[in-house]
């Protein structure tokens, strides 16, 4: 097992691995920027590091410094949560020539699905079913262009190789716009992210997003723990997560499932990973995988009783999966409230001090939050402030356990989005199941 | 005669629904101007971090702007102050090292530009509220401020 894990994040994600690392035996030191000397992780660790100012690109993202500092601790693994350098193919290589374990897959498999057409073939390869388009970076030849496009079918999108989150892409409704489209999506791609290749996908219009949790031993071994459905999305980020996703043909979800833990023994895919689909009528689309742990993974943690953190930790120590597919076996119905510092109406972000927070308890309900009253909620990182999760029997259960929470939440002194979650909670579409990633940008354009 | 909150509120909602682009309604020597697309009377979230200018842009809900309208006459010139609306990091260019949105001296009228907050990841354009020449500017470019902290010092007129 680990001896000293170096925990390379802030937050609510940093509190939680050090949850996981005390509950292995694993000694785990924390870094922090200047702006985070109060928080929660930094008070609960034995070892804490400070590693430069506020700003994240001279501390968090600072990996030289990161290194030092798991040098001086005598650190003999880094866990990089999410965001920050979780998916950086760089500093996974620099931790490795550190002679220190990545706590996740090789900097070769994260570099191949950092990059989007690459994913894609790799996907291709594996059997996992992708949203029709250019098999690979778009050419010159712009009378086959236009013949890919037609075959495909209009509405087409255009996407940069490099980009990701929501960003460099453009839809075309038609042949007369998709040769200038292509050119501007090129040159943005070229100056956003130094690689001006793009390529061309059917654009979806109602799909939901529906993704796969997948565990890797490092002994060509992979599990998949279920899907979660996070459709309810702002501006590509989301809101609320759930798992299972309502409505889905359990089979297809299986089949699909299975896939993707293939897919991860075929390529020696190693720790936690997500595979992200679009889902539309039936057909699963691969959009692109997370190399990390994800912000929702709790969801899934409460219906199948796995720690992933906890597996992350054991699965970099070297250990086997304990378990085949058929022991994983998933109970009732999981929800997410992402809980964010932020004007509930105009999203304005809402930093400052938090003069009184008080969680939530009770059967079923579970807070993921760095939290306390008291504490001064910088303004230079996300504004998430914590993760509400409940559990019940079933989605109805979960849904009523969720608006009690939501309720007894009390967080006074900066705003929260808790009165848009309850509206969601009440929201007929919503308790129906099945809405489609546009629904909530669409609610709020006329509520 | 005092303003009727829970009435604007629907007010802006029906205005809002119709797709009104502006409403204007006195009764008592008290008036409501409710203006669809104006220039917010905060600055909002932009559509698009400017950090991140290959964001997509999803179509932003219409900003709404009410103005209470006092019956009083212009007043003269005079200093304004536009002060931080949250703390964040305060830029005076949109790109980093680019030419900053404006010099001491330069004129400005509402809805110019004068600066950038970061928050939370987000950028925030800081808008001027009113016609005049910018006075001083208080703050360094890429200096942290906190909420209410003086930004900028105009010479309103």
């Amino acid at each position: 097992m680990l001896k000293k894990v170096l925990i390379a994040n802030r937050g609510e994600i940093a509190l939680r691995v050090q949850r996981a690392c005390r509950r292995l035996g694993i000694a785990g030191v924390v870094v922090y920027s200047e702006a985070d000397r109060d928080a929660l992780y930094v008070r609960h660790a034995d070892e804490a590091y400070c590693i430069g100012p506020a700003a994240s690109a001279q501390s968090y993202l600072d990996g030289a410094a990161i290194l030092d500092a798991a040098e001086l601790a005598g650190a003999d693994a880094i866990h990089p949560g999410y965001g920050f350098l979780s998916e950086n193919a760089g500093f996974a290589d620099k931790v490795a020539q550190a002679g220190l374990v990545f706590i996740g897959p090789s900097a070769e498999v994260m570099r191949t699905m950092g990059d989007k057409v690459c994913a894609k073939q790799a996907m291709i390869a594996a059997g996992v079913p992708c949203v029709p388009g250019s098999p690979e970076a778009l050419g010159d030849d712009e009378a086959q262009i236009k013949a890919l496009a037609a075959e495909i079918g209009y509405p087409v999108i255009i996407k940069a190789s490099g980009g990701g989150g929501g960003r460099g892409m453009r839809v075309v409704e038609s042949e007369n716009a998709l040769l200038s489209a292509i050119a501007m999506t090129r040159a943005e791609a070229n100056a956003a992210f130094r690689n001006a290749a793009v390529y061309m996908e059917k654009y979806l219009l109602a799909p939901r997003h529906i993704e796969i949790q997948v565990l890797a031993d490092m002994h060509g071994k992979a599990v998949w723990l279920g899907e979660r459905d996070c459709s309810m999305q702002r501006r590509h980020q989301k809101v609320i997560e759930e798992s299972p996703a309502p409505g889905l043909d359990a089979a297809a979800v299986a089949e699909i499932g299975n896939r993707c833990a293939r897919a991860c023994e075929q390529m020696g895919y190693v720790g936690a990973g997500t595979f992200e689909f679009l889902y539309e009528q039936g057909q699963f689309f691969f959009i692109e995988m997370n190399t990390r742990v994800q912000v929702e993974h709790p969801v899934t943690e409460w219906v199948t009783g796995i720690d992933i953190v906890e597996m992350q930790l054991r699965i970099a120590a070297g250990e086997h999966l304990p378990w085949t597919q058929a022991d994983i076996v998933r109970k009732g119905h999981a929800i997410e409230c992402r809980i964010n510092a932020e004007d509930p109406r105009s999203f304005r972000p809402s930093p400052g001090l938090l003069s009184e927070w008080v969680a939530p308890s009770g059967p079923g309900v579970r807070v993921d939050s760095h939290m306390y009253g008291g504490y001064e909620i910088p303004p230079f990182y996300d504004s998430l402030v914590g993760k509400l999760i409940v559990h019940g029997r079933d989605r109805e259960e979960a849904v009523a356990r969720m608006r009690a929470a939501l309720h007894e939440l009390i967080a006074t002194g900066v705003q929260t989005n808790v009165p848009l979650h309850q509206e969601l909670m009440l929201d007929p579409a919503f308790l129906k199941g099945g809405t489609s990633i546009h629904y909530l940008e669409q609610w709020l354009a006329v509520r | 005669m005092a303003f009727d909150i829970p009435r604007i509120k629907t007010l802006i909602a029906v205005a809002a629904q119709a797709q009104v682009d502006e409403l204007e309604l006195s009764e008592a020597g008290t008036g409501i101007r409710i203006l669809r697309l104006a220039e917010p009377a905060w600055p909002i979230v932009p559509d698009i971090a400017v950090a991140e200018p290959l964001a997509s842009i999803p179509s932003a809900p219409p900003a709404m702007k009410v103005q209470a309208q006092s019956e009083a006459p212009a007043r003269p010139a005079s200093l304004h102050t536009v002060t931080a609306f949250m703390a964040g990091t305060f830029y005076r260019s949109i790109t980093p090292g680019g030419d900053p949105l404006v010099q001491e001296g330069a004129a400005v009228e509402p809805g110019t530009v004068l600066g950038v907050l970061e928050s939370m990841k987000i950028m925030n354009e800081i808008s001027c509220e009113c016609q005049g020449v910018v006075k001083h500017i208080l703050c360094e470019n890429g200096q942290v401020v906190s909420a209410g902290q003086p930004l900028f010092e105009l010479q309103e007129g």
